[in-house]
């Protein structure tokens, strides 16, 4: 277990989309410390969303970090567009990269991510399993949990991929890691079972803060936050 | 060491490498990513085993940097070729050192185009190291700063650039003061950089002859030695809190001194120091060198800090005992 303060991620997968800014404002206000933006593009997932222009304008309401996680193929020829838009953080899934070192070598060293600071992370679909990053482990900086199939927002969680969260500590651990990656969470978020992803650095919740009853979204952040803290 | 700009630079953001790692660093890193420029990455020291549970427990600056989605680099050193070619890559313009807590070896202070600029809490040359804003406090100072300056491979022997002075108050802890500086660091930093880029930076070499020194405190420096005078020990009480706390001994048992304060007027001759003169709600009145300090906050081992009210209650102090003495 990491003794980091969680950070919250909220995903505009379950916002307004019609109204992007002010929801990206409201939720920032709210406390969220990173922006979650999914990316889906019909073949690596069912579902269709958003591309980079429609994250460059959520970027000019945005003063949190983007955290973006691109559920997409080839995943390489779209980075940069991403980085462009400004991502800050960009989620590339294991699964769709048949590269995967190289796909991280390069958000981290070449431009134009190299001169904005972008973090480099990896996803991992509820199947796949940690030991896929064996190889990467020092080298990136985000790892992205799915504890639901990634497609659609407001789904139950799965639990026992949380089993995962405790294997990458334990490879951390034998790694002797000493900037370990950020661990994130996503998929079934919400703030009566945030304690049970408390292992993670990191928890995305969509529908747990956007679907909030009566939009308090500040609320909603305040108790997902307090879930975790509790918890670990 | 790489020369400073002569001329104004263009509109282009400066890259920067931040390198910090405590609380007292924090105010710093947050004033550059509200400024102009781009901070490309965060170094700080590795996560460390702290607390109950030993759990891996990371630097501030690490956390900062993750709220900020910050790259974050936590080597153990930077004097193997893979780190220091990892740096490179970064292409830094500058590096911004505040407390980071490690020696930067030559090749990475040649690395960025500018070199590296470090905010230390001193009002240069004097307390070079470590821990200037506890022995500020320690050695008495009425006084002390900030000084931004260009780094060498020296320790805090580089070029200075700008510097700022504040007081020292009477009841200004190493906590207080270093809250205070490190805001005072950062406004330095902005005001350092912007000078940077208009091409106004004239270094002034450190008098080297006036130099002190100010290394990182142990333990033992939290040591009570009574022979010494009141307003002497006050000031330790206050410089080594809250780390790492000033202490003495009671019956062999270790009793941390949180809070203190000098009792003005005369003192009973006889008294050797040391020696308790009176306990009672008020305080606990110990005989010094010359003066009295009053304890006003305590912390027995093992115990929780309490209120010297309580500990004369609690573990009966009478006038006449002899604190100070190591069995």
């Amino acid at each position: 277990m990491s003794h980091r303060k969680h950070l919250i991620s909220p995903s505009l997968l379950s916002s307004d989309f019609a109204d992007l800014g002010a929801e990206v404002r409201k939720v920032e206000a709210a406390g969220a410390d990173w922006i979650h933006v999914d990316v889906m593009d019909g073949r690596f997932v069912p579902n269709i969303t958003i591309g980079p222009l429609i994250t460059a304008a959520v970027k000019r309401h945005a003063r949190k970090p983007l955290d973006v996680h691109l559920m997409i193929v080839e995943p390489e020829r779209h980075l940069a567009a991403f980085a462009e838009a400004g991502a800050d953080l960009i989620a590339v899934h294991a699964e769709a990269c048949d590269h995967l070192h190289n796909t991280i070598r390069m958000m981290q060293h070449d431009e134009p991510f190299a001169s904005r600071g972008i973090r480099a992370g990896v996803a991992l679909n509820p199947h796949t399993p940690i030991s896929v990053l064996d190889y990467v482990l020092e080298d990136v900086d985000l790892i992205v949990i799915m504890t639901v199939n990634p497609g659609w927002g407001a789904q139950p969680h799965i639990p026992r991929t949380l089993r995962k969260i405790d294997e990458l500590r334990e490879r951390f651990e034998q790694l002797g890691l000493d900037d370990p990656p950020l661990i994130e969470v996503d998929g079934g978020v919400k703030a009566t079972n945030a304690g049970d992803f408390a292992g993670a650095d990191v928890l995305v919740s969509g529908s747990g803060v956007f679907g909030w009853e009566g939009g308090d979204y500040a609320e909603a952040i305040r108790r997902i936050r307090a879930g975790a803290d509790a918890a670990g | 060491m790489k020369p400073l700009p002569r001329e104004p630079l263009g509109d282009a953001p400066l890259r920067i490498v931040f390198m910090g790692s405590p609380d007292l660093a924090r105010p710093c890193l947050v004033g550059l990513l509200g400024g102009p420029d781009r901070v490309v990455a965060a170094y700080c020291q590795p996560d460390k085993r702290a607390g109950r549970g030993r759990r891996l427990t990371p630097p501030p600056i690490a956390c900062c940097a993750d709220e900020n989605a910050l790259p974050r680099y936590q080597p153990r050193g930077l004097r193997n070729a893979e780190e220091q070619a990892r740096f490179a890559e970064l292409k830094p313009d500058l590096a911004v050192v505040v407390a980071y807590g490690k020696i930067l070896p030559p090749p990475i202070l040649d690395i960025p185009r500018f070199g590296c600029i470090n905010v230390h809490f001193s009002l240069l040359p004097a307390l070079r190291g470590a821990g200037p804003v506890q022995w500020a406090i320690i050695r008495g100072a009425s006084e002390t700063g900030v000084t931004t300056m260009q780094m060498d491979e020296g320790l805090d022997t580089g070029p200075m650039l700008l510097q700022r002075r504040t007081p020292i108050e009477p009841q200004d802890t190493a906590a207080s003061l270093g809250e205070r500086l490190a805001a005072l660091g950062a406004e330095l930093l902005v005001e350092t950089l912007s000078a940077l880029r208009a091409g106004a930076l004239r270094p002034t070499p450190q008098d080297h002859e006036a130099h002190t020194y100010a290394p990182m405190l142990t333990k033992g420096d939290g040591a009570l030695d009574w022979s010494r005078p009141a307003a002497e020990l006050d000031c330790r009480i206050r410089g080594t809190f809250p780390w790492p706390g000033a202490h003495t001994f009671r019956d062999g048992k270790r009793v941390k001194v949180i809070a203190a304060e000098v009792r003005e007027g005369d003192v009973d001759g006889g008294a050797a120091p040391g020696q308790v003169v009176a306990a009672s709600k008020r305080g606990i009145d110990v005989a010094c060198g010359s003066g009295l300090l009053r304890l006003r906050q305590v912390q027995p081992e093992g115990k929780k800090a309490m209120d010297a009210a309580s500990y004369v209650n609690g573990f009966r102090v009478a006038p006449g005992e002899r604190w100070g003495i190591q069995t």
